[in-house]
Order: structure tokens, then C-alpha cells, then sequence
């Protein structure tokens, strides 16, 4: 079998991104896709794997009744600033992972809670949770998903009836994370 | 301006321009793991970890089994490397490792007090994922999730096995449709 050079160049990496606001992305001859953006990192690039997460949490008290887009007020992490106007915009093209849990408060058995991920405003993911008792219940959604860069990412919560989110960031959260390009 | 950035990449192989299968390359100085397929990405080396990931999901009309049976899906969603296999459109394995696998399904049922148990399972054999009751409290959507990290060997098949006591019909609207099984390559280990 015949072999190429034992030394290989990953494509010529650009220069730091110093201007600007938006994320910039390259993909190199190895097709590993790396990302950078102005005032994150010195304008480095990284590779998007690495550095393309998001997390986010509901802090603040709230309602949960009918189907709406759960604005997550608090930030854990999200350096590349992905998550605006509650809603992650997606910065590159490929396969991610997208994670939306939703906690409330139910005040008697048989009430459920649905946390729904809607892609450009479309459902593509529900995972609904039902109380067996006046207490609290959680509904996780996971979903592994191809994205194009652009499309945007809600956390829309739904209750049986009015119920009080629980909040905080190990109840009520939601993250994004690129995982490759598939 | 750009800047030179060298790697040491040992001895990629050429690019794959024949055959119909998925080739693999571990190079020697990071123990990464490649693959490359005639035809996809003009048969070049791709970072195993960066592309093998699988989403298939049920579209057509489907009653969850009343016993546990192998969950028959339909359509894979951006396969471009071709990792579903067989009539269930399960995943098979290319290349060994550990693999983060996880499983949807949402049926409508009628009543209260019923539910869905669900299995992530090795070549049919070998049960991954701890079983799960999801059991409503209410008529309507009844939605169960089962996950895993599971580790697996070449030719190595992963499905969903699971039942639903009264044969309630899966949800097959959206796009794509909820019911679904994803699979991810993780590393070596």
C-alpha cells in the first residue's frame, strides 16, 4: 500500500480574528472544522468540538401553562455567546447534541410537564413527564441533530395546567454542543 | 496572513477510491482513529469522532409491539457514510470503541397507568441500557428515553427492543419524527 508524506500540514490556519462580531469558522485539509471570533481567546482559533458549548439556565421565577419559548435568563457557559433573545443560533453546520430539561412544580398527581427543542421554530424533539404526587417533576428532551449554521434552538416548556417552574441550573437548563460534521 | 500551523500526521493512507465498504487508519502518533469511504468526501481520512454519528427514525404508520421485539425504523437521517443496516435500519459498527447510543420513542395512548419499557441492545444479545418504565398518569403523548455508553466491536449491530403493553401507535409526525435511535463514536477507549 502505498503511503503519503509521514508530515502533514493542517491547512494553513488564518490569522486571529481581531474584527468583527461574529463567529468565523475554517476547516482544514484534515476536514477538522475550527472556529474563532473576535474577543474570545485572543481571536484564536480552536476546533469546534472543543470549544462550541453552550449552557444556559432558568434563574428567575415563572409560569409554565401552554406551549411558549422558556427564556433561560442565567449563562453557565458560553463563551462564544450562542445564546441571545432566547434562542441558540446554531454557528456551523453539523451533527450536535441538544439537551433541554424542564422542572415544575406540580400541585397533584396525574398533571404532566413536556420540554419541547423547536428548530427554526419547529418541533423536532418532547420528552413530557407525568406527577404521581404534589411534587416536583422533570421532562428532559435529548436529541443528537444536524444543523445548518444559522438555524436557531428554543427551549419551549408546556404544562397541563399553570404550574411554577422549578428553577436553577440543575432543574431547569438547557445546552448546546457541536460533535462533528458528520 | 495565515499562519503555518504543522501537525504530525503519520502516514495517512491515499484517499479510498474503490470498494464499497468503510476503511479504517489508527495513525501511530495520537492513536487517532480514521476512517475513509470510496465516495464520500472524495474518499479522504475523516477523524472517526468528528463524523460517525447516526440518527435513524420511524416515518411510517407503527404500533409499539405488546412483547419486547426489535423496534422496526425506517429512515436514516443524513447517513452520508451508510451505517444503517438491515431491514430495522439499526446501526453497525465500523470500527471498535466506545460509543454514546440513545433512544427515543412517543406513543399515544388512551388511558392512565400504562407504559413503555425499552432496551438498548448488542447484536441482539447483549442488553446495554437498564430497562425503563415510563408509565403514564394520563391519556395523550407518553414519551421514554433509554441510554447508554456501550462498547462495541467491528460488525457489531445496535438496536432498540422494546414494547408498549397494549400496542399503542408510535407518533410519526415532524421532521424528522420523534422516534429515533442516535448513535455517536466517542474514542478508542
Amino acid at each position: 500500500m502505498s503511503l503519503v508524506p509521514a508530515y502533514a500540514i493542517p491547512d494553513n490556519l488564518p490569522a486571529p480574528v481581531t474584527s468583527g462580531a461574529t463567529i468565523q469558522s475554517f476547516t482544514d485539509v484534515w476536514g477538522d472544522v475550527w472556529v474563532a471570533k473576535n474577543g474570545v481567546n485572543g481571536g484564536r482559533w480552536k476546533r469546534a468540538r472543543d470549544a462550541i458549548y453552550a449552557k444556559w439556565f432558568r434563574n428567575a421565577a415563572i409560569s409554565i401553562a401552554g406551549a411558549a419559548v422558556l427564556t433561560l435568563d442565567t449563562m453557565t457557559k458560553d463563551d462564544y455567546g450562542l445564546y441571545s433573545a432566547a434562542a441558540f443560533t446554531v454557528p456551523v453546520a453539523g451533527w450536535y447534541d441538544v439537551v433541554f430539561q424542564l422542572a415544575v412544580t406540580a400541585t397533584a398527581t396525574g398533571q404532566w410537564c413536556s420540554a419541547r427543542i423547536n428548530v427554526n421554530a419547529a418541533l423536532q424533539g418532547i420528552m413530557r413527564a407525568h406527577s404521581g404526587a404534589a411534587a416536583a417533576i422533570s421532562a428532559t428532551c435529548i436529541q443528537q441533530l444536524a444543523f445548518n449554521a444559522g438555524d436557531t434552538v428554543n427551549a419551549v416548556a408546556e404544562a397541563s395546567v399553570s404550574l411554577a417552574c422549578t428553577p436553577l441550573v440543575y432543574w431547569t437548563y438547557a445546552t448546546l454542543q457541536y460533535r462533528g460534521t458528520g | 496572513m495565515t499562519i503555518q500551523t504543522y501537525a504530525l500526521i503519520d502516514n495517512l493512507p491515499p484517499p479510498v477510491t474503490s470498494g464499497s465498504g468503510i476503511q479504517s487508519f489508527t495513525d501511530a502518533m495520537t492513536g487517532e482513529v480514521w476512517i475513509a469511504k470510496n465516495g464520500v468526501y472524495g474518499g479522504a481520512w475523516r477523524k472517526a469522532r468528528d463524523v460517525v454519528h447516526f440518527h435513524t427514525y420511524r416515518a411510517a404508520a407503527y404500533n409499539l409491539p405488546t412483547a419486547s421485539a426489535v423496534i422496526v425504523f425506517d429512515t436514516p437521517w443524513h447517513d452520508t457514510w451508510g451505517f444503517s443496516a438491515g431491514s430495522n435500519y439499526q446501526f453497525t459498527a465500523w470500527i471498535p470503541g466506545f460509543y454514546r447510543v440513545f433512544s427515543y420513542l412517543e406513543v399515544s395512548v388512551a388511558a392512565a397507568g400504562t407504559y413503555i419499557q425499552m432496551n438498548l441492545m448488542q447484536n441482539n444479545a447483549t442488553n446495554w441500557s437498564s430497562d425503563n418504565y415510563f408509565t403514564s398518569r394520563a391519556s395523550g403523548g407518553l414519551c421514554a428515553r433509554t441510554q447508554a455508553l456501550m462498547y462495541l466491536s467491528i460488525g457489531d449491530l445496535v438496536n432498540l427492543h422494546a414494547y408498549q403493553p397494549q400496542g399503542y401507535p408510535c407518533i410519526v409526525s415532524g421532521s424528522p419524527p420523534p422516534c429515533h435511535l442516535e448513535v455517536s463514536y466517542l474514542g478508542t477507549g
